[in-house]
């Protein structure tokens, strides 16, 4: 093989560059603009709720019971609630919640979840047999009922409504992981990687658990918006978060006795919120998925 | 035969589908590899030479039989106590593409043989053995971050090459490591294939439905069918004198590029029986020319014609039925 | 009319026989795929012709251009391949200048195509047998009952015994060796003029291999069907092809009847082809030669095999070279020749 052989090969190299991986030969310049859309959204939020005490100059629990009820204006932006308190300061503070509750909620439920399910792929027998039986029963009860009933049961505490949501949504995580497992795990890299001598854990975790966990992490995406949604489903019916913690649930449903009298910006700007933040999730999952099945 | 690198007696092999069916992949295989010795496992799809591989390689349980490999029963032994002899047998698959974890650059690939085994002693070393089998493989070093999916065909399967050599085993099982290839790469990998054998020194099994392959990588051939061993000897005797109707009907389906010879050409009847339902006698009877009625009834054995040639039929061997 | 005049004079001098005799003539045909630097002419001005009862090989290594060009033929290209300039002829008609509905027509019956993967190519929901029975109702307007029993005639035809228990079989109970042979009865039910076979027997054992060409023979001579058969395996153009048609990077580099090439092959690819096959009758001297087409050949408008000919000169990278007729019949596209 001569130099100038090796110098004229056209070898396809791929630089990789982060977000270009993910927009790259999106079949439409709309697919394009939604992700950012959506990034832009989720960031936005994120900022929000990392920088709140800073963004906003109102305490959101001081209750102020002269002011009650004001409309917006340029001194309270979003107006005030029935205590007075200052619905942008409450927004602002309840994003910190939720995200951090959905994010919760997701990182528990895919990390437990996928580790379960692909080692239930990959020891199979009994194990497998006894893990699919119980997640077969907890996915006989939609997710929103189940995690009703188990908040109903722990108790009323942010780290209850984290556990209550997460336990619903593993089930599924499970059975994704481990579907992909089934397939992986008689590919040839996986015999190849045997026959080097390489140890059946070590397999399962450098080989086999990387290339399973595909699906998951796009269903995650998606389970952000849910999370978001179920929290703050239970905190309308009064599980989980209770007033007076700032939560977009929490500040809908006390919005909600508003909802036909002239105080419009207590139910609708916490609503909003929450649009807006699982319109982001989604746009995000929704691109990722697309990428994942182009690249297929 | 205490110079054999690998001795198989008697495999067996037979994969339960369910309560009903039972797959008898493999049904009687006796095996002798010399070291540095080049051998050819040939035949048509389902004749159980790719098993036989697997089996060896420890991939699938032997059913029944011994393997031996450098003087150890290797069948006896249990899955850890085989993994630090998975150093000196290696195999080099079919598919570039699946048997490359798509996850992992070439690098890594590499590495990984070398780590599990404790064969380098820090990165240095690591990385000395690494850069020297891509040089062997005729690989550029700056391929060595890239993905599996940015190589061509051929580059993958060097690198599938390389991962086996790179803990310079004593004997390298190949499964048809060609037939994924696109015609004009095959070359290259043959003749990368014979030069590293030749370097190395290592032993061949190598399998293959290719007889032109096997014709000019191996020194020694068996011919399979159905899961048993039909023919074996020396390349030159299988392919310029087959004896047995079934290699010489595998030999005269394969077209010779030159107009001018005319070949009076074999064509079987009908196709191979079901491996769920082996027939009692010789499992080619159905389809065989020759075909008498002891042949339905007795399996034939392996009769020596001499010079290294064994054939599995009485009528092939000159005997009488 | 001057020029097809011209033209038919020009056939004589080199060795063609009449017009009468030719059955397709594919003309000056370019067919172009999306690439990053815009289209890229994946066939470029490729001619060839096939006449009645004769069996020509197209080879050619995998990237050459000849399903592309079957395809072509069938007026089957979907995009994003675009049939940019040429013509077919095919019995004096041009096929591209058809309707979709006249072509439907001469699809099956007039022009057959059997694919690489029989797989699939048959429908999976359907019997087998009412599968071949489609032709016989689609083209020559049988009933029902008679198109059956046509389709059990066919598949004795082609050699499956029990015809009548794989009538009712679905593809999927079929081994590849029985689909490829039910996909056959298909595409000859109606006794087509003319069959394309694009690697007919790819993934399929060597036995079956045999017995595949075996049929493909038979047929032939039993329905006196002219065949282009698609492979890049030299041996099968040796044992079934009388004519053969070289193709490269979508270029036709060389064409003529076999014994012609193979004795005497012209082009410097044709004749690392037949240097570097792998045989069974004897150990070759295996010098690699080349890598596969480069994606660059594909842009070019010079000689496309100038990035790995050994005999290559400077006017091979700046200009395509002429067609060249060596010998009567037998016509190479290189630089190294000229006409005299």
């Amino acid at each position: 093989m001569t130099t100038r052989e090796l110098s004229r090969k056209p070898d396809a190299v791929v630089r990789a560059r982060p977000l270009r991986w993910v927009t790259r030969g999106a079949r439409s310049l709309r697919g394009r603009k939604l992700f950012f859309l959506s990034l832009f959204l989720v960031l936005g939020l994120l900022f929000l709720a990392v920088f709140a005490p800073l963004v906003v100059p109102y305490n959101p629990l001081k209750t102020n019971p002269e002011e009650q009820f004001l409309a917006p204006s340029r001194v309270h932006w979003m107006g005030t609630d029935q205590f007075g308190r200052d619905m942008f300061a409450r927004l602002v503070h309840a994003t910190r919640l939720d995200l951090m509750i959905s994010f919760s909620v997701v990182g528990l439920a895919l990390v437990v979840g996928s580790l379960l399910g692909a080692l239930s792929g990959y020891v199979g027998g009994m194990f497998d047999d006894v893990l699919m039986r119980v997640v077969d029963i907890l996915q006989s009860f939609p997710a929103f009922i189940l995690a009703m009933g188990m908040a109903a049961v722990l108790g009323n505490s942010i780290g209850n409504v984290i556990l209550a949501i997460g336990v619903a949504y593993t089930p599924y995580f499970v059975r994704l992981t481990r579907g992909e497992m089934l397939k992986v795990r008689h590919l040839e890299y996986a015999d190849a990687a045997r026959c080097v001598g390489v140890s059946p854990w070590r397999t399962l975790y450098y080989h086999l658990l990387p290339n399973s966990i595909t699906p998951s992490l796009v269903q995650a995406a998606l389970a952000l918006g849910w999370a978001m949604l179920d929290t703050a489903g239970l905190a309308f019916l009064g599980l989980g978060i209770r007033p007076p913690v700032p939560e977009w649930g929490v500040m809908v449903s006390e919005g909600a006795k508003n909802i036909l009298s002239v105080e419009w910006w207590t139910w609708l700007f916490p609503g909003l919120a929450i649009f807006v933040a699982v319109f982001g999730f989604n746009g995000i999952a929704d691109t990722l998925r697309a990428r994942v099945m182009r690249e297929e | 035969m205490d110079s054999s690198i690998l001795r198989i007696d008697g495999l067996h092999k037979q994969f339960r589908l369910d309560r009903a069916t039972t797959v008898h992949a493999v049904n009687g295989v006796d095996l002798d590899l010399a070291p540095r010795e080049a051998v050819g496992l040939v035949g048509e799809s389902g004749c159980g030479k790719s098993t036989t591989a697997r089996c060896i390689v420890r991939l699938e349980q032997v059913t029944q039989g011994k393997i031996f490999f450098l003087d150890q029963e290797i069948t006896a032994m249990s899955q850890r106590e085989f993994r630090p002899l998975r150093r000196s047998i290696q195999m080099v698959f079919q598919d570039p593409i699946m048997s490359l974890n798509p996850r992992l650059s070439v690098r890594q690939t590499l590495r990984e043989p070398l780590l599990v085994h404790h064969l380098a002693s820090g990165h240095e070393e690591m990385n000395a053995r690494i850069e020297e089998i891509m040089s062997l493989v005729n690989l550029e070093p700056s391929l060595l971050n890239r993905n599996p999916r940015q190589l061509s065909g051929g580059q993958r399967q060097r690198v599938g090459i390389a991962r086996a050599l790179v803990t310079r085993p004593k004997m390298v099982v190949l499964d048809e490591p060609t037939s994924s290839l696109d015609m004009s790469i095959r070359i290259h990998v043959i003749d990368l294939l014979i030069r590293l054998q030749q370097q190395l020194g290592m032993a061949y099994l190598f399998i293959s439905h290719d007889l032109s392959t096997v014709r000019n990588l191996c020194q020694r051939v068996l011919v399979m069918y159905l899961g048993r061993v039909v023919e074996m000897g020396p390349v030159e005797a299988i392919f310029d004198r087959p004896l047995h109707y079934y290699t010489q009907a595998l030999l005269s389906a394969i077209p010779i590029p030159d107009p001018k010879t005319r070949r009076q050409r074999i064509i079987l009847k009908g196709e191979p029986p079901s491996l769920t339902r082996l027939p009692p006698g010789c499992g080619f009877a159905d389809r065989c020319e020759f075909a008498a009625g002891s042949c339905k009834q007795e399996q034939p054995a392996l009769y020596d014609v001499g010079n290294g040639h064994q054939v599995a039929c009485r009528h092939a061997a000159g005997l009488r039925s | 009319m001057a020029a097809r005049a011209v033209d038919q004079l020009a056939r004589r001098v080199s060795g063609h026989t009449s017009d009468a005799d030719e059955l397709l003539r594919v003309e000056h045909l370019s067919i172009s795929f999306p690439a990053r630097e815009g289209r890229v002419a994946v066939v470029d001005d490729v001619s060839f012709d096939v006449r009645r009862e004769e069996t020509v090989g197209l080879v050619g290594e995998s990237g050459s251009g000849k399903t592309v060009t079957a395809l072509a033929i069938m007026r089957l290209s979907r995009s994003p391949a675009l049939v940019e300039k040429g013509q077919i002829w095919f019995e004096g008609e041009d096929l591209q200048a058809k309707t979709e509905r006249l072509m439907c027509q001469v699809r099956g019956r007039s022009i057959s195509m059997i694919p690489q993967t029989p797989r699939s190519s048959l429908n999976p929901l359907m019997r087998v047998g009412d599968q071949i029975a489609r032709p016989f109702q689609l083209h020559q307007g049988m009933g029902r009952r008679e198109a059956r029993q046509k389709a059990r005639e066919m598949l004795r035809q082609v050699g499956i015994s029990e015809a009548q228990r794989h009538m009712r079989s679905y593809p999927h109970q079929l081994s590849g060796g029985m689909s490829q042979r039910v996909l056959i009865a298909m595409m000859v039910a109606c006794e087509p003029k003319l069959l394309i076979a694009d690697e007919p027997t790819t993934g399929l054992d060597v036995t079956i291999q045999a017995q595949i060409f075996a049929l493909i023979k038979q047929v032939q001579q039993d329905r006196r069907m002219a065949v282009l058969l698609i492979t890049h395996d030299l041996g099968v153009i040796a044992e079934l092809c009388q004519r053969m048609v070289v193709m490269y990077a979508g270029h036709v580099m060389e064409t003529g009847t076999v014994g012609c090439v193979f004795e005497k092959p012209g082009h410097p690819y044709t004749r690392m082809l037949l240097h570097s096959m792998l045989r069974i009758d004897r150990t070759a001297d295996v010098t690699p030669v080349g890598r596969g087409i480069e994606d660059i050949a594909y842009t070019m408008t010079s000689c496309r095999f100038a990035p790995r000919c050994p005999s290559v000169m400077d006017i091979c990278w700046a200009q395509k070279p002429a067609i060249v007729a060596t010998e009567p019949g037998h016509q190479v596209m290189c630089h190294l020749y000229r006409q005299e």
